[in-house]
């Protein structure tokens, strides 16, 4: 008897643990699961596959976002904020609206390493510390030497040298300074960078802590006495460096462009940019600051490369959150941060992080070890603003006064809170999360675009979308959000051995062991055939079968393909190193409009997306 | 069972008393220690806050002290040697003119941004003094302190504050705590627990947030983090113990009197308590081992008890092991344990080879076997009614098996018991060996059968007497009868006395042969060995045998063998009794004219000495059936044929002389056929002498004797008789034989008589035994006893009807000179006296 009610105690006592191990294996694998959103596809150059890599017993999913504030509210809405938010594009007031959603950091360890006059820019008004930034990018005047010798033009060591240079340059024909007009954060970046000893005065300096400490609602003019200097400087900045209304179109790449062909002797980029053109172009490069009257003062102008904060609601979960710290720690250590940067020169945030000046930093140096590195002002607003008060001067539209005026009437017109107007609505919701039969988000859209565009089979990138596809009400910004805004649609046709070799480049490894997938997002999708590969359980894969409705694909058949996405990072030698097949590259015609477009006409004519299929069947 | 639990209680009891009275003392202990430490240390660190805050304030008082200098000496190179004096006994890094936008100039010129946030503000609008962290270009975080000053100029650079930095090791080393050896640490902090200054040597142990690391590599409860941090935030005193990885700490927290700085000292509780612990470590390892010996006592009481419990349960585990073993292996009892599912073996008594021939090994093996054994292949197995069987059921058996070995019969008592043992279904079977028993009561009913046998051969024989004795009593009282009638026809009277006459012997033969016969059955025969010729006792048979005989016309034959003895050792009369008794049923049972023959003759012996006789009795009578010749030897078997209807007989004859054989040792065994005759042969192993043997004395009657020729006339004998008729009948013989005969009614009067008697009187003294005032025994011990002259020689000679050996041998024993039984015939009687008078 008493055996028979120790047997039954003991079988109930098992009983019960049933439930609890399941529960505590359900927790350990959301607690091992860790969703970050990337700023930039960029960050999976180095630092994605490095976590990847040194934390086997995490799994990672890494997606590639919009470098923007408005894009996690957007997420925040949606309830699918990840669980680690990455943005270049940071200002205390524009993240004021996540702020009640984002962990609170400034009790960690990990804030304690930061050097205090640094993290200090990042704390809220309530004393919390929700975004850690990253190493510092350091963003300045990017000057060819071997143009400057070849004119015999010596390095500038002012703004007065400056303008010689370009005057002397224009002169000759060559472009002095170019600049990317058409950006926002190009504006932005030459408009502050000229004017930087007025913004880092006294007078400068508190403006913008008043300025910063707002919300995004704030209505904070800019300073009377500092912003007409910056206006009057950037005027002459402007003239300085011969700007023309054509400039506007010129993009960065034609800068660069013109760089390499040496018939540019400057234009502004980073100090990465700087180091880009010495391995990858061979060019004689070095980096000078933004110009001051004297040699003291000169500024480099400064941003983390990116911010990190965590969603507040991994703190529900312990198991979670130790992890999530134990990545952010990687993430902020030397290594770290190194690889956030891709090897390139930083400036460090953090006490225990030493990173060695680089060779084309000689120039910038006076400005490093006078502490003259400008952070830049870099609210939503001012990017907005800048580019539009920028182009405006250079159209002629209004002087460095009128600028002024207008850029102050722009900060401080009064946002109207409402929401946007709902320009397109999804019946059926579709969760991006990948499996081995792909993401249904993913197909959705591949589907939609090849019924859109009625090719027979369709190949995508993979990172082409953004989140989950949600039921509901979508605004016109909110619809772009759902797919990289620079993907396009190409097209061709294709044999089936061409469909074949094409998804052996963006599957398979190549000879030289470049990888086309970095991480499991990142595997192509399709439409119109299916494919599967082996999972080789060291990051890559191998493609195993295409077919189409489950039949091994006709090689002789032509097929009508559409390519989606846009060469990102597979082709680069800096990222994947995958180059397109030369014969695929061939044949491939562009099609007029972004991707999203073709997407959005499908519902703005009332139609739905097209159901997801299983495109792939990983093994 | 409830003294056990007692005892465990007990044991608990006192064991959390220990444990508790351990705990609470090394509780008080522990936070005596804790109090007087953190007391001791809370006073160290006070002492260190002074002193970074005197540092401070003499900083500030040195700037204050600078700025009239800086006013009142233009000389550049004088103020830079005026600093450097203070630098140097100071010990800060660095001194800096400050400009309104937060541009420096250090001493020697070198340019630079300090980046102070808001503090510049209060530095250079509000014109207040201030502390602020700021990081310069490959170098360590600084720790600024700035205080307004007047507006000028050194080196052109205009100024409008002046700044000393130092970096965080050298303003930890105003705090360098001495009194730990190095092995405290020393922390500045700020409110929300980021430190910015320490002591640290190895920068890779460097702690960048305090509370972060409580909560996350500390022991620390949340409760006790969050007061902490609380105190951080209020600026309030406070002492803590934590433990890590690595080590135990004591932390002392006191707020600096500026910003939200917090002085932290964090101490290895093992350094501080260095000498305390090795108290507490004494105190409580002797309070240990008290506890230890008395738990250890107070175990052994228990173990012990346990222990002796545990022996005695064990001894007589053992006792019942061995009681079991003895009893399995010696009783006939065969014990088995099956397990109710499998039908396995579980358990097989020792002894079950020796009772039924099959090892254990094979019964553990299959158990099967067993039911082969059976004697009856028909019978229902016990091994198909086992399953039958419901819990606590019991069942019995009785089986007839085979030995496997001997192939002996075998009768068990089988029984059954269905039970549960340690949950486990078990048939326990007992195979009880009940063969011996069977066989006894087997016997027992075979005694029965005989007893009751002999019951009814003693009813048969009781009936046979009564006839056969009523027969001739018949023929006596009835010729008797008729006697007296015709007593006056003298030819009739002597016809009736003489039929009255031979019923008499026919009744005397009768009871002779029952007497006789009694004796030989009740063992009371013995043989009196004497040396004797075989051939002069063949002649004297032959002498009695030929007249009866002759009688019949009957042809009476003696053959005697070469070898037979001259002389043998035995029984004379006894051999004679067999043979007169096989030659008188031959003549009886032989038809007139018929032959009877008797052959003697002796061979070789297989024993040493003795003699092989072959006695052979042969007639050609009427026979007897094969079923008579099986019961021939048996008393009062009788054939009744019609030859033999008319032939008078006892039926004991064949019986007393088979007795007599077998007295003797030899063997008896007859052949024979209706109409055939009849051959009895004796077979007999007799002792040869080896020299003449004295005849021994044979004071009995000896009928085979050759009578001797005396009178008794004239003999005056005293006759002791009870019985009046008997006495008359005496009294009539004897004077008949001219004798005279007094007598007496007693032994006591025969004793008188005798004393009173004259030497001489009488010549001899008949005594009866059985006789009132005095026996026959008691009265010839008086006689010889008595002082009569005559008393020792006068003849006595016992008449009585106790006829048997042991009448003989005390008559003899009580001074008697001879014994003969009555009736007392008359030649008898002269045959006695002759003998006796005769000596």
């Amino acid at each position: 008897m008493r055996k028979r009610i120790i047997a039954i105690f003991v079988v109930m006592m098992l009983l019960g643990c049933l439930p609890a191990c399941g529960r505590g294996e359900h927790e350990d694998n959301e607690s091992n699961s860790i969703t970050m959103y990337l700023w930039d596809f960029s960050m999976t150059k180095e630092l994605t596959p490095w976590l990847e890599e040194k934390f086997p017993d995490i799994n990672f999913e890494f997606v590639v976002g919009y470098n923007t504030m408005d894009f996690y509210s957007y997420l925040e809405e949606r309830g699918e904020l990840p669980d680690i938010l990455t943005c270049r594009r940071f200002s205390l007031n524009n993240a004021a609206g996540l702020k009640e959603r984002l962990m609170d950091l400034s009790g960690t360890e990990l804030v304690g390493t930061f050097y205090t006059s640094y993290i200090e820019n990042n704390r809220d008004t309530d004393n919390a510390i929700k975004w850690l930034p990253m190493c510092a990018e350091l963003d300045g005047i990017i000057a060819n030497q071997d143009v400057f010798d070849a004119y015999n033009v010596p390095i500038p060591t002012n703004y007065r040298e400056f303008a010689d240079a370009c005057r002397i340059f224009e002169e000759n024909g060559i472009g002095g300074f170019y600049n990317d007009y058409a950006e926002d954060y190009s504006c932005l970046e030459a408009m502050q960078g000229c004017a930087i000893p007025e913004l880092m005065s006294l007078e400068g300096t508190s403006w913008r802590m008043q300025y910063e400490s707002e919300t995004v609602d704030g209505t904070t003019a800019l300073d009377e006495q500092v912003w007409p200097v910056v206006f009057d400087k950037f005027e002459q900045f402007l003239k300085d460096t011969y700007v023309m209304p054509e400039d506007i179109n010129r993009s960065f790449h034609d800068s660069k462009a013109l760089f390499i062909d040496n018939r540019l002797a400057m234009f502004r980029g980073t100090v990465s940019d700087c180091a880009v053109l010495r391995m990858e172009n061979g060019k004689n490069t070095v980096i000078l600051p933004y110009f001051g009257e004297t040699e003291d003062d000169n500024w480099l102008l400064t941003y983390p490369i990116f911010q990190v904060a965590v969603n507040s609601a991994v703190e529900q979960d312990d198991g979670k959150k130790k992890n999530i710290m134990r990545v952010l720690e990687a993430m902020f250590s030397e290594e770290g941060q190194r690889r956030a940067a891709s090897g390139n020169f930083v400036l460090t945030y953090n006490k225990t992080v030493e990173i060695e000046l680089e060779e084309n930093l000689t120039f910038a140096e006076p400005c490093l070890e006078q502490n003259h590195m400008y952070q830049r002002l870099a609210s939503t607003e001012f990017f907005a603003i800048s580019r539009n008060v920028v182009q405006n001067m250079i159209n002629g539209v209004y002087d460095a006064d009128g600028a002024y005026q207008d850029f102050n009437r722009q900060l401080t017109t009064p946002k109207e809170v409402h929401a946007e107007e709902s320009a397109y609505h999804i019946e059926t919701g579709y969760a991006y999360t990948f499996t081995e039969h792909g993401s249904q988000a993913v197909s959705v859209v591949a589907n939609t675009l090849r019924k859109q565009t009625g090719a027979d089979v369709l190949i995508g990138y993979s990172s082409i979308i953004t989140s989950s596809i949600y039921a509901g009400e979508y605004t016109e910004q909110q619809m772009n959000w759902l797919m990289n805004n620079r993907a396009a649609l190409r097209q061709a046709d294709m044999t089936g051995a061409q469909i074949k070799q094409v998804m052996d480049w963006l599957v398979n490894v190549k000879e030289n062991g470049a990888n086309p997938i970095c991480h499991l997002n990142q595997i192509p999708v399709t439409s119109g055939m299916e494919y599967s590969m082996k999972d080789n359980g060291d990051g890559s894969y191998t493609l195993e079968e295409v077919t189409i409705d489950g039949n091994a694909i006709d090689e002789n058949a032509v097929y009508r393909v559409n390519l989606l996405g846009y060469d990102n990072a597979i082709e680069p030698e800096l990222f994947r190193g995958c180059p397109m097949p030369q014969e695929i590259r061939e044949i491939l015609e562009d099609t007029e409009g972004r991707a999203i477009d073709r997407f959005k006409a499908v519902l703005s004519e009332g139609g739905q997306p097209e159901a997801p299929t299983e495109y792939v069947t990983i093994r | 069972m409830r003294k056990r639990l007692f005892h465990m209680i007990l044991v608990v009891c006192v064991l959390a008393a220990v444990l508790g009275t351990g705990s609470s003392y090394y509780r008080f202990v522990s936070k005596a220690i804790y109090e007087e430490s953190t007391s001791h240390l809370l006073e160290i660190y006070s002492q260190a806050n002074r002193s970074l805050h005197n540092m401070v304030e003499r900083n500030w008082k040195n700037m204050e002290e600078c700025i009239p200098y800086l006013r009142d000496v233009q000389d550049e190179a004088a103020i830079e040697s005026y600093i450097r004096e203070v630098q140097e006994k100071e010990g800060f890094t660095e001194f800096y003119f400050i400009s309104q936008d937060g541009t420096y100039l250090t001493l020697t010129g070198e340019k630079g941004y300090l980046d102070m946030k808001k503090q510049l503000a209060k530095l250079v609008v509000e014109r207040k003094p201030i502390v602020v962290n700021a990081v310069l270009f490959q170098s360590p975080e600084l720790i600024v302190f700035a205080v307004p000053a007047e507006p000028g100029s050194y080196r052109d650079f205009p100024y409008e504050a002046i700044a000393i930095s130092f970096d965080s090791r050298n303003l930890m080393s105003t705090l360098e705590i001495s009194a730990f050896n190095g092995s405290s640490r020393s922390y500045i902090a700020y409110g929300d627990g980021r430190v910015f200054a320490d002591n640290a040597q190895d920068r890779e142990n460097s702690i960048y947030n305090f509370i972060a690391i409580l909560e996350s590599k500390s022991d620390m409860s949340d409760e006790k983090v969050d007061k902490i941090r609380q105190d951080f935030q209020n600026g309030v005193i406070g002492a803590a113990s934590f433990r890590t990885e690595k080590d135990e700490y004591y932390l002392i927290y006191e707020p600096v009197e500026f910003e939200d700085w917090m002085v932290l000292g964090l101490v290895p509780t093992r350094v501080v308590n260095a000498s305390m612990n090795r108290l507490q470590t004494v105190t409580l390892i002797m309070v240990a081992c008290i506890a230890v010996i008395f738990g250890t006592a107070l175990m052994a009481i228990v173990i012990g008890k346990n222990r002796r419990s545990l022996e005695k349960k064990d001894t007589e585990i053992l006792y019942r092991e061995e009681l079991f073993s003895m009893l399995s292996n010696n009783v006939d009892d065969i014990f088995l344990m099956l397990d109710a599912d499998s039908m396995q073996v579980s358990y097989v008594s020792p002894n079950i080879e020796k009772i039924v021939g099959i090892s254990e090994a094979a019964i553990r093996a299959d158990i099967s076997v067993l039911s082969r054994l059976l004697r009856d292949q028909n019978v229902t197995r016990i091994l198909d009614e086992l399953p039958k069987m419901t819990s606590g059921q019991r069942k019995e058996w009785e089986r007839e098996y085979v030995h496997r070995k001997t192939g002996a019969t075998l009768w068990f008592h089988v029984l059954a018991f269905y039970t549960e043992i340690k949950n486990s279904e078990k048939y326990i079977v007992v195979l009880s060996d009940r063969t011996g028993e069977r066989a006894i009561n087997q016997a027992l009913e075979n005694a029965l059968e005989v007893a009751k046998s002999a019951n009814a051969a003693k009813s048969n024989f009781l009936a046979n007497i009564s006839h056969d004795i009523r027969t001739p009593m018949n023929a006596i009282i009835g010729f008797a009868a008729l006697l007296e009638r015709n007593v006056e026809l003298p030819d009739k009277a002597r016809e009736y006395t003489r039929k009255i006459a031979f019923s008499g012997r026919h009744l005397l033969g009768l009871i002779n042969d029952i007497l006789d016969m009694s004796k030989i059955e009740s063992g009371q025969t013995t043989l009196h060995i004497t040396e004797f010729n075989p051939e002069e006792l063949l002649e004297e048979i032959c002498t009695i045998v030929i007249p009866q005989a002759g009688a019949k016309d009957q042809t009476f034959e003696l053959k005697t063998g070469d070898k037979l003895p001259k002389k043998l050792l035995g029984d004379r009369t006894r051999l004679s009794q067999i043979l007169l008794n096989l030659l008188s049923n031959a003549i009886k049972y032989t038809q007139p004219e018929g032959t009877i023959c008797l052959s003697a003759e002796g061979m070789e012996s297989a024993i040493r000495r003795h003699v092989h006789l072959r006695f052979v009795v042969a007639d050609n009578g009427y026979g007897m059936s094969d079923n008579f010749v099986k019961t021939i030897f048996e008393p009062f078997s009788r054939e009744r044929t019609e030859s033999t209807r008319e032939i008078q007989g006892t039926g004991l004859g064949m019986a007393i002389t088979k007795n007599i054989v077998d007295l003797m040792g030899g063997t008896i065994f007859v052949e024979s056929a209706p109409g055939q005759g009849s051959t009895f042969t004796v077979n007999l192993e007799l002792q040869v002498p080896e020299e003449k043997q004295e005849e021994g004395t044979d004071i009995r009657e000896s009928d085979g004797g050759a009578a001797v020729e005396l009178s008794m006339k004239g003999l005056h004998i005293l006759a002791a008789e009870d019985n009046a008729l008997n006495a008359e009948i005496l009294t009539e013989l004897l004077g008949m034989e001219g004798a005279e005969c007094e007598l007496a009614v007693n032994g006591q009067e025969a004793v008188e008589k005798f004393r009173n008697s004259v030497p001489g009187e009488f010549d001899l003294i008949f005594m009866d035994i059985q006789m009132p005032v005095m026996d026959g025994y008691e009265a010839t011990r008086c006689i010889r006893a008595c002082n009569h002259p005559d008393a020792g020689k006068i003849p006595i000679i016992a008449m009585t009807a106790n006829a048997f050996e042991e009448d003989v041998r005390k008559a003899l024993e009580a001074g008697m000179n001879a014994h003969t039984a009555k009736p007392v015939g008359v030649e008898k009687l002269k045959t006695i006296v002759a003998k006796l008078m005769g000596k």
